[in-house]
């Protein structure tokens, strides 16, 4: 059979067709491409420390709505006083229950005291008239158990009958359904040694101690240690916590949860936000090749790019996640083989456009202390150099300390990449560190809430209880585990499986009500949350929340018992869990319509 | 939904699945047996067909040991398709004769789907065209029977239903523990409480079970739907019996429409109790007997026919079964249908079927007569005692009713007397005084021989013929004197028996002149038969005096104690029989009246107008002098709100997750679904209160009734106002000291401190727990909490709520 010219021609001009089209596409897109823009990077912050509800506006020495008994050294003080900041309640601190005896409140509606508040009788009597005025208790920690023993009334205001032991050694603990968000978890590897109360009648226990030999000793639920429990006296609620939960900000939620327990309803703003940060990823360099081919086959560029992106980027698909990288340009800054490779900034900024992610950079190395110095110079030279035109709006310093960074930061940095940075990644661990604040007038400090490759016990309490106060996670993935490579749990497989599987599990729930958004995402709406002032009233079935300061849209989380939203006006609203809801604002004005809700 | 649309929804629910057991299924099976027969005569063979198989299937059943919803199917659908297969010899060969001829042609493309289902579906088509057809045709063709049928029954239904569908809760106590016999039927376990006529509960059961129904949907709206079947044998027997198509009609309405009755007489009608439930065999007894009657005669006159032309073989042949044996047996299964739902009724039948035969004497003596009744009779009563037998053999004992019963039944004994003391008393008054007055009488108006035999001075100069015709007139007055002083005795006693009987009867009829034309109807509607009888030896007027006799043997049974009878029964029983007897008696003799009248009419369709006439005046009488019957009594057993929630809660939430803290009564409603808590045990539990006391309810909910106004239990009030109670509950009805077990925990001041207490406890645990403890319903006599527990830690509901220190 014989192909005809005519015939000839018209195939060939339609294949070249077809090839130009598909070509065209793709130089098109390369010739739109921003990928070396920062799309975050403004001229000027959209809130300044300045705008922001903070301690100066809230702490009033009259009219405050919740006493904090403690000194400014007490922890479980300084995390109460962040919550009321969160949820910007107007309070007022006090070394002792005397001194806020002394400087009364007509509007107080809470104190939040800790063991070191309650050591004497009189003590115990202030706090028993205040629970007669209507005025609610939160006992972050108890005074220790011969105290308590000693003192009947004591023991009548905080709902036990008696000290069954002084110290009893719990395997866990379970957190019940309705509390925090996340329902009922056991925390089966959570050892703790507590005071081991039974309680009277009229409580009502939210975290009891988790025995593994409940049956062989035949302890019934209902007299489990508790662990987290709400007395009601004849007007007010008494909260006790019979833990060290307020020793971080595992605390923050319980103090939420607690009051959403005390009222009818309680609506709060969160800052609505879920990020993963991918610390020293993207990796530009290609150091340490000797080892990840021993361990890999690969050379490190080319685990990053063939390995690590490509299972990011299908792990991160799969649960929703938005990326959020942290570029480390190199990792051995006395390694000078070895330099950042332009193929590698066009394809992780070309990648990273595809997926609508956020680039940052990491402060870390693999070296010594002094090396970060040179990092940040050799970093600044080397963007400037190949990204001339990225301007670095977030940074994780990761392991770099603050008095290295600090003097780069903003307007001191001068021509430094950091100059530009606007958000400020910190690695959990410091907890007298707040979780959102300002670094200065226009750094935004966020802090990160937990190890994306790990997930302990105590890990997921601490998650479960940001997410109630704040609607807030940062998972933090160190890519240098997976680089360098130090034991078996490094490996990569283990490293990415542990992720997708965390992921996929326990923020499914999260998942459901929050916005899984990039750091600069999460920097604008926290700062929004931090500025933002609200007030809201009941009358009958209808919640008016009115929001101030902003007029940007604001997340809140509306807590219901036994009530359900039937309609929203000025805002969305998604049904986390029963009675739980998040409420994404629109207007200033809001009108929730709620129903009486029966639980099956 | 409101609980009075889903009353109405449950009646129209319950009335089609009852109609489709024991009408629609029979009437498919029995098919060729009964399509030329009239409608009145379908309609009482299925009822007594359906409710025999039923009971009887589900006795099978638990005597086998193999209760379940399975075993329910395959036992009662099983037999009936085989029956029904072999009756009415379906065309099923042909049928899949067919259907394989249609797929092969469909697979061949030789025909479409359309035509294949239109070749299988011609006949099921055209039968039901042709019901549809014969129903509205029958409706068209009697459609003044229909609009007054309609008519009675909607006002019947309205009646009957008001107490479920306003109080929704069970009118008496009785049908808990029915319930609770149902319920146990469930769990496997027939004859819980020992042996028992259980027919009733067997119907009940097997309905709950085969169409998945909860029971006490069941239970709440069945009263009206047996009540209907039982006023509608009163018209199918009346139509048996009289001459006047429309004569049942004034027989149904005077049981209906007018206030004629005591109380007592018509308020059992409402609830779904055996006893109004065995009556629905009553009178199917006295038709299926009389029909025997007529169509023995019949036969035995064609008998002789075909036996002189010498071709009997031919007639027999005709016959597998002799139209008569049906009856008889019909008649049968009716009589043991009232054994196996309430010996009481059995009573009844016995003496409906001696008045009967009494009516029918001397026919009923006959061989071919006597043995063939004789011979059912035995078999009914095999049939129904069979099943208790066998029960009683595999060791169950007899229900402690039953010695009751026979003890009630057996002269000077007494079953319950203590309502009847001041009654005994009065009647003890009455019947000295009758004896006195008669004393009186008989020295009064007896006539003395002597006396009169002492002034008729014989002469001794009289001649022969003379003394003849002395002795002969004195002979002759003295025999005169003798009859005219026993006829006087005679009339004397009757007008004293007739007195006795209508005082004593107004006991169960509303007033004096009513007992009366009562009693008067009855003695002459029996004189009228009998006076005819001699004259015209016609069944009609046989089945008048059976009326009649019917009446005397019931009047006499209820006015016992008076005419110091044996009593077989309590006079509050025996009313209901004789007032469910009055619709009888009174078209009967109406009936009579009319043959009279339009004999020489030949009964055209014309004379028809005086019963429509009689049944239309007396309405319109009834109803233009307000002689309407008052709304009948309901006793207090559950409020409102309790039932309320009780359905609310079974249907929005998960089974056995929930517990109420309530009375003992809705235990048995909601045994299946959920958990229940005595009140009283609950604050038991708390008595005496101390930091250590505890009270848990493992159950995620729990639901807390609370009546504000504590029923008086048991006491009866008039169905249309509130339930009686003990009034409001108070704080010192709470202080009072309570009793916490017994029988009488819930009566009375004990219940009112009970809930008082209650309702004090929840208003304490509420400030303890004012997020969680929330009101789930209230009204103006009942309150219920409720509180959802976290089930890993259940809240200790021992408080100090003030009054249990």
């Amino acid at each position: 059979m014989t192909i005809s010219k005519s015939n000839f021609i018209v195939i060939s001009t339609v294949m070249i067709t077809i090839l130009l089209l598909f070509q065209f596409s793709n130089i098109s897109a390369n010739y739109v491409s921003k990928s070396m823009y920062n799309q975050n990077a403004e001229e000027h912050v959209s809130i300044s420390s300045t705008q922001i509800l903070d301690r100066e506006v809230l702490e009033l020495p009259e009219n405050y709505n919740t006493a904090i008994i403690g000194s400014p050294r007490n922890q479980e003080a300084n995390i109460a006083e962040e919550w009321c900041i969160y949820t910007k309640r107007t309070y007022q601190r006090f070394m002792n229950l005397r001194e806020f005896i002394a400087n009364p409140s007509s509007y107080c509606t809470m104190i939040i005291l800790n063991s070191i508040s309650v050591c004497t009788k009189k003590d115990v009597d202030i706090l028993y008239h205040q629970s007669k005025l209507g005025i609610n208790i939160i006992l972050t920690s108890l005074p220790n158990t011969t105290f308590i023993r000693s003192s009947e009334k004591f023991k009548r205001l905080i709902g036990i009958r008696g000290v069954y032991q002084a110290t009893y050694r719990i395997s866990g603990m379970t957190l019940y359904d309705g509390f925090l968000l996340g329902g009922k978890t056991t925390y089966k590897k959570l050892e703790k040694s507590v005071p081991y109360f039974r309680l009277r009648s009229g409580t009502k226990t939210y975290i009891t101690g988790y025995i593994k030999r409940q049956k062989e000793l035949n302890i019934k639920n209902e007299d489990l240690p508790p662990l987290l429990w709400r007395n009601q006296t004849e007007d007010s609620f008494v909260f006790v916590v019979n833990c060290d939960f307020f020793q971080d900000h595992t605390g923050l939620g319980m103090l939420s949860a607690m009051l959403s327990e005390a009222m009818p309803y309680n609506i709060y703003p969160i800052v609505n936000a879920q990020n993963v940060v991918c610390q020293n990823f993207p990796y530009l360099s290609n150091e340490n090749s000797e080892k990840t081919a021993e361990h890999y086959y690969y050379t490190s560029k080319a685990l990053c790019e063939n390995v690590l992106w490509p299972d990011m980027v299908s792990i991160l698909n799969a649960t929703e996640e938005k990326f959020s990288g942290m570029i480390a340009p190199k990792l051995e800054y006395s390694n000078k083989e070895h330099n950042v490779s332009t193929d590698s900034i066009s394809f992780y900024f070309d990648q990273n456009e595809k997926i609508s992610g956020d680039l940052g950079l990491s402060g870390d190395q693999m070296e010594n202390l002094a090396r970060y110095e040179d990092k940040i110079k050799y970093d600044t030279e080397a963007m400037a150099k190949l990204a001339p035109h990225y301007k670095f709006t977030v940074f994780s310093p990761g392991n770099m300390p603050e008095f290295i960074y600090k003097h780069y930061l903003g307007e001191k940095g001068q021509d430094s990449i950091l100059s530009s940075i606007r958000t400020l990644i910190t690695k959990k661990g410091l907890d007298t560190n707040p979780i959102i604040s300002f670094y200065d007038n226009k750094i935004l400090q966020m802090t990160t809430t937990i190890d994306g490759f790990s997930h302990k016990d105590v890990e997921d309490l601490y998650l479960k209880s940001i997410e109630t106060a704040l609607g807030y996670s940062s998972i933090y993935l160190d890519f240098t585990r997976a680089i360098y490579p130090t034991k078996r749990g490094d490996d990569w497989t283990r490293l990415s499986n542990n992720l997708s599987r965390y992921l996929s599990t326990y923020w499914r729930t999260f998942r459901k009500g929050f916005d899984q958004v990039t750091v600069s995402e999460s920097d604008k709406k926290a700062r929004r949350f931090l500025a933002l002032d609200y007030y809201s009233q009941r009358e009958k079935d209808s919640i008016q929340l009115n929001i101030v300061n902003i007029k940007e849209n604001a997340s809140f989380l509306l807590c219901l018992n036994d009530e359900k939203v039937v309609s929203v006006k000025g805002a969305e609203y998604i049904e986390m869990e029963r009675g739980k809801y998040v409420i994404n604002t629109s207007s200033d004005k809001v009108l929730i319509e709620v129903a009486a809700d029966a639980v099956k | 939904m409101t609980m009075e649309v889903r009353t109405i929804l449950e009646l129209i629910q319950m009335f089609t699945v009852y109609s489709l057991c024991v009408l629609l299924f029979p009437y498919i099976v029995f098919y060729h047996y009964l399509k030329e027969k009239s409608l009145a005569e379908k309609f009482i063979i299925c009822v007594i067909i359906g409710n025999f198989y039923i009971m009887n299937v589900v006795f099978a059943m638990f005597l086998l040991h193999i209760p379940s919803r399975p075993m329910i199917y395959i036992i009662s659908v099983g037999p009936a398709v085989f029956a029904w297969r072999q009756i009415n010899q379906p065309p099923i060969k042909r049928f899949f004769v067919v259907l394989y001829t249609g797929l092969s042609r469909l697979f061949l493309g030789e025909a479409k789907i359309r035509t294949i289902a239109a070749l299988l579906l011609h006949r099921p088509k055209k039968a039901i065209g042709n019901i549809i057809r014969g129903i509205l045709s029958h409706i068209a063709h009697h459609f003044i029977e229909w609009v007054l049928l309609t008519g009675l029954f909607a006002f019947n239904i309205w009646y009957y239903s008001y107490q479920a569908i306003n109080n929704y809760a069970y009118g008496t106590s009785d049908i808990i523990v029915h319930h609770y016999w149902i319920n146990q039927m469930s769990d496997g376990n027939i004859f819980c409480a020992g042996i028992y006529p259980f027919g009733f509960h067997n119907v009940l059961y097997f309905i709950h079970t085969f169409f998945n129904i909860p029971v006490f949907s069941i239970m709440r709206v069945f009263g009206t739907v047996q009540a209907i079947y039982i006023y509608l044998m009163i018209y199918v027997l009346l139509r048996k019996i009289c001459r006047s198509r429309y004569m049942p009609f004034l027989g149904v309405l005077i049981f209906t429409l007018p206030n004629l009755f005591s109380i007592l007489a018509n308020m059992r009608y409402q609830w779904a109790i055996p006893q109004e439930y065995a009556m629905l065999f009553l009178y199917p007894c006295a038709y299926f007997l009389i029909q025997f009657f007529e169509r023995k005669k019949l036969e035995i006159q064609t008998e002789a026919e075909w036996k002189k032309k010498k071709k009997l073989y031919a007639w027999l042949e005709q016959y597998h079964i002799l139209p008569s044996t049906r009856s008889l047996a019909f008649f049968a299964m009716s009589f043991a249908m009232t054994l196996a739902v309430h010996f009481y009724i059995t009573i009844i039948a016995i003496l409906l079927c001696l008045a009967i035969a009494v009516a029918y004497l001397p026919i009923v003596l006959k061989p071919r007569y006597f043995w063939s009744i004789a011979l059912a009779g035995i078999l009914s009563l095999v049939s129904a005692v069979a099943p208790l037998g066998m029960a009683f053999l595999q060791g169950t004992p007899l229900e402690g009713s039953l010695r009751w019963a026979l003890s009630v039944m057996t002269p000077g004994s007494s079953g319950e007397t203590i309502e009847e003391a001041p009654d005994d008393n009065s009647t003890e008054q009455t019947g000295e005084l009758v004896e006195n007055t008669e004393n009186e009488v008989s020295s009064d108006e007896i006539p003395s021989y002597g006396e009169d035999s002492s002034e008729i001075q014989p002469s001794e100069d009289t001649s022969a013929l003379t003394k003849i015709k002395t002795f002969l007139t004195d002979k002759g007055k003295a025999i005169l004197f003798s009859m005219k002083s026993v006829c006087g005795n005679i009339k004397t006693k009757f007008l004293r028996f007739n007195e006795t009987i209508i005082n004593y009867l107004c006991n169960g009829f509303n007033r004096l002149e009513l007992s009366k034309a009562i009693v008067w109807t009855m003695e002459g509607l029996i004189a009228f038969a009998l006076l005819i009888i001699i004259i015209r030896r016609k069944f009609y007027y046989r089945n008048l005096l059976s009326v009649g006799i019917y009446m005397l043997l019931l009047i006499l049974m209820a006015c016992a104690e008076p005419l110091h009878l044996p009593a077989p029964m309590e006079l509050e029983r025996a009313i209901i029989f004789l007032a469910y007897a009055t619709p009888l008696l009174v078209a009967c003799a109406a009936d009579a009246i009319y043959a009279i009248i339009c004999r020489p009419f030949r009964y055209h369709r014309f004379t028809e107008i005086l019963p429509i006439g009689l049944t239309c005046t007396l309405t319109f009488l009834t109803v233009k002098y307000d002689y309407v019957k008052p709304l009948s009594i309901v006793y207090a057993i559950q409020s409102r709100g309790e039932v309320t929630c009780n359905y609310e809660i079974m249907e929005n939430y998960p089974e056995k997750t929930w517990t109420i803290v309530t009375t003992t009564n809705s235990i048995q409603i909601i045994i299946d679904k959920g958990w229940h808590m005595e009140i009283c045990n609950f604050l038991n539990g708390m008595e005496d209160y101390t930091t250590d006391s505890k009270v848990t309810i493992p159950t995620k909910h729990v639901f807390f009734y609370i009546e504000k106004l504590p029923l008086a239990y048991g006491a009866f009030a008039p169905v249309n106002t509130p339930l009686a109670n003990t009034g409001s509950i108070s704080k010192e009805n709470a202080e009072k000291p309570a009793s916490f077990s017994g029988g009488n925990v819930y009566s009375l001041e004990n219940r009112n401190a009970l809930e008082s207490r209650m309702y004090y406890w929840a208003q304490a645990f509420q400030k303890k727990y004012p997020q969680e403890f929330q009101v789930y319903y209230e009204d103006e006599s009942f309150i219920c909490y409720h509180i959802v527990q976290n089930e890993y830690s259940l809240f200790n509901f021992a408080i100090d709520y003030g009054y249990n220190k």
